[in-house]
């Protein structure tokens, strides 16, 4: 048996966690250049309106100044924090993880800390930046036979691409095909696997069903 | 005095020739790979990388094989000083350490007196300090580290860099491979495995070697825990594993000090260690790697007896010698030192990490006379060594090429054989004329290349 099956919830609740902050670093980053575009010349508010669905109130006076606090700013969704996040995950499980896959998560957080006091981050370094994260789910997919830390991470990603969809666009339509990859991974990853099911009309329920999907795959008590 | 062979002019020609912006990738390959060694200063957490010199350090063949032998020669009669002083206590019974060294040693832990490792193997990594006298040209043993020697990772490591940056040096120049370093673990754990999986057990993100930690667990197929992930019952050590199962472990390659391993055992509030882990140990369900007590061995006063180790296990004359060193315990020993203070190197034997090391030379009249004062109260706290006038060896600093101080730390393997690994670690001082290379002090790191072996 191959030494890679033998997790234990703290690590394998760090896979997920790194799935979880890679995708949220991912979709965040995106959106935030989305409305960085937006706010030059269409809506002003674009960014006020973006973080308001997560909880995060940002003030700012222009396109570059919304940059920089989507980066930097004091609020738990800033791109910086989430990349720590990550990568704190990433070196607690530095074993299980590649070389590539690791420097990929590694070097995001470097070159955003980098540039934390000097504001001089521009939307195309972001947009450059972003495409280390597809590199990293590159890697993850890409490799012939995908180790049991590589589904933990997909399976994160899985359950983040959901809760950041209902969060920012509150559709069930658009779900039904993560919630299919959620319930494979997790199908996978456990023999009593709960089906995660989109119910429509109801975000309450779906939020709460979601989040009881990481307990249903790692056991934090013997 | 700069160290300098052919093998260095054949590197330097080669070196030359390269493309010294390449020389960049290294600290973008550590920065990306998070190579750090991590440290506390001023109650603050300071993620850094450790300081590299591409200049590596050159050891020819010959040259290895000698140490080889020597080293090989030194850990056999360390592993059976170990056994032997938590067995029969012949050593002591024939008179050859007094016994003062062994039972005044805070490192030795006499609630595991007839405790048997598993496979009577005790000292499964060792990391001995060596320098070379420029004076005799020989190699010198200055310290055997028993307990948890770290920083093999780093060499390795920067050897994966080092060939995709300058292959040409690997074509041209015979170095030994080092990459199985990984396997002679794996193989290791394997002779000393009494049933389970393998682990490396770290205090956790927070110490200063983490990145060593993960990285000898994936290199060496073990698997990186902390003690929240292991648990002991009825004396067998399982991993929790993240499906409610239970799987049981046989080697713990455990990265903290005796101390905080079994907070049951040794201290109360250990707050990293596992609950009960010294009963699997006593009653041999686990490896423990290095195994608990090992701390009288590398005991810097226990050091001196060492040459007399092996001509007493093993019937040899010792292959590599000690720095010459005094012991103010002994009265004879005692009244040199105090004599001859100002030109000593003093260490206390209970501080490491080039702690509690004073060089006599540069200390006041009344410090000295302090330091006296503390030697003849505390004679067995101290040992003084003659100040090794070792070699530098070529640097780069700021572009230019210039000599610095320092050592290196060869790692022996003992598993079903002992070998030496064909690599180590070379620190080195980065200011001019300081003999203190320890990383804790600042020092950098080099590779060391074995040529041809």
């Amino acid at each position: 048996m191959a030494i890679s099956l033998y997790l234990s919830p703290r690590m394998a609740d760090a896979l997920v966690w790194l799935g979880r902050y890679q995708q949220r670093l991912e979709t965040l980053g995106k959106e935030t250049l989305v409305q960085f575009d937006a706010i030059i010349d269409r809506n002003p508010d674009a960014g006020k309106v973006l973080f308001a669905k997560l909880g995060s109130q940002l003030d700012y006076a222009c396109a570059t100044q919304f940059l920089h606090e989507a980066c930097y700013g004091q609020h738990g969704a800033s791109l910086l924090m989430l990349s720590a996040q990550a990568r704190e995950n990433a070196i607690t499980i530095r074993d299980l993880l590649s070389d590539s896959l690791f420097g990929s998560v590694n070097s995001v957080y470097h070159a955003l800390k980098a540039q934390e006091n000097n504001a001089s981050l521009d939307a195309y370094q972001l947009a450059q930046l972003l495409t280390e994260i597809e590199y990293f789910w590159g890697r993850l997919s890409t490799r012939l036979v995908k180790s049991r830390s590589a589904q933990f991470i997909l399976f994160g990603q899985s359950l983040e691409m959901i809760d950041l969809k209902m969060r920012l666009y509150g559709e069930v339509d658009t779900l039904l095909e993560d919630a299919h990859q959620l319930n494979l991974y997790g199908s996978q990853l456990s023999e009593n696997w709960q089906t995660f099911e989109p119910i429509h009309h109801n975000q309450y329920q779906n939020m709460n069903s979601l989040q009881a999907c990481a307990s249903n795959i790692i056991h934090y008590d013997l | 005095m700069l160290e300098n062979n052919a093998t260095y002019n054949q590197f330097f020609d080669l070196f030359q020739q390269q493309d010294h912006a390449r020389l960049a990738g290294f600290d973008d390959f550590m920065q990306r790979q998070g190579v750090t060694f991590n440290l506390y200063k001023n109650d603050q957490f300071i993620e850094q990388t450790f300081p590299f010199d591409a200049i590596p350090r050159i050891i020819a063949a010959d040259e290895f094989a000698h140490l080889s032998r020597g080293l090989e020669q030194r850990v056999g009669a360390l592993n059976a000083f170990l056994n032997d002083i938590y067995g029969e206590q012949k050593i002591i019974k024939a008179g050859i350490i007094p016994p003062d060294f062994v039972f005044g040693s805070k490192a030795y832990l006499p609630a595991f007196h007839g405790c048997r490792a598993p496979q009577d193997i005790r000292t499964h990594i060792s990391g001995l300090d060596l320098v070379k006298d420029s004076v005799s040209n020989e190699w010198l043993i200055l310290e055997d580290n028993l307990r948890v020697p770290s920083g093999a990772s780093y060499p390795l490591s920067i050897r994966r860099a080092y060939r995709q940056l300058f292959p040409q040096l690997f074509e041209k120049m015979p170095i030994a491979p080092s990459d199985n370093y990984g396997h002679l673990l794996s193989s290791m754990y394997e002779h000393v495995n009494p049933g389970g999986i393998s682990v490396v057990l770290s205090p956790g993100r927070l110490n200063s070697a983490f990145y060593e930690h993960g990285y000898l667990a994936r290199i060496s197929d073990a698997r990186l825990v902390t003690n929240s992930d292991l648990f002991v019952d009825n004396n067998v050590l399982y991993l929790k594993s993240f499906n409610g199962k239970r799987i049981r472990v046989g080697v713990v390659y455990r990265r903290l000090d005796d101390d905080f391993l079994d907070p049951l055992n040794f201290h109360s509030d250990s707050m990293i260690g596992v609950p009960n882990l010294m009963s699997v140990y006593r009653a041999g369900n686990v490896a423990l790697l290095n195994a608990v007590g090992n701390g009288i061995a590398d005991d810097k006063g226990i050091y001196y007896f060492v040459p007399k180790m092996i001509r007493y296990y093993l019937g040899e004359e010792p292959i590599l010698s000690n720095a010459p060193t005094y012991l103010p315990w002994f009265e004879d020993d005692r009244k040199f030192v105090l004599e001859n203070l100002h030109k000593l190197v003093i260490k206390d034997v209970a501080e490491a990490g080039g702690y509690g090391v004073l060089f006599g030379s540069k200390l006041s009249q009344q410090q000295l006379a302090d330091l006296a004062a503390h030697i003849q109260a505390e004679p067995r706290r101290f040992i003084a060594q003659e100040l090794i006038e070792f070699y530098d060896i070529p640097t780069q600093v700021d572009g230019q090429i210039v000599p610095r101080k320092s050592d290196l730390r060869m790692y022996i393997v003992h598993g079903k054989d002992i070998t030496v690994w064909a690599g180590g670690l070379t620190r080195f001082a980065r200011e001019a004329g300081n003999y203190l290379v320890n990383s804790s002090q600042g020092g950098g790191f080099k590779d060391t290349w074995i040529m041809g072996a």
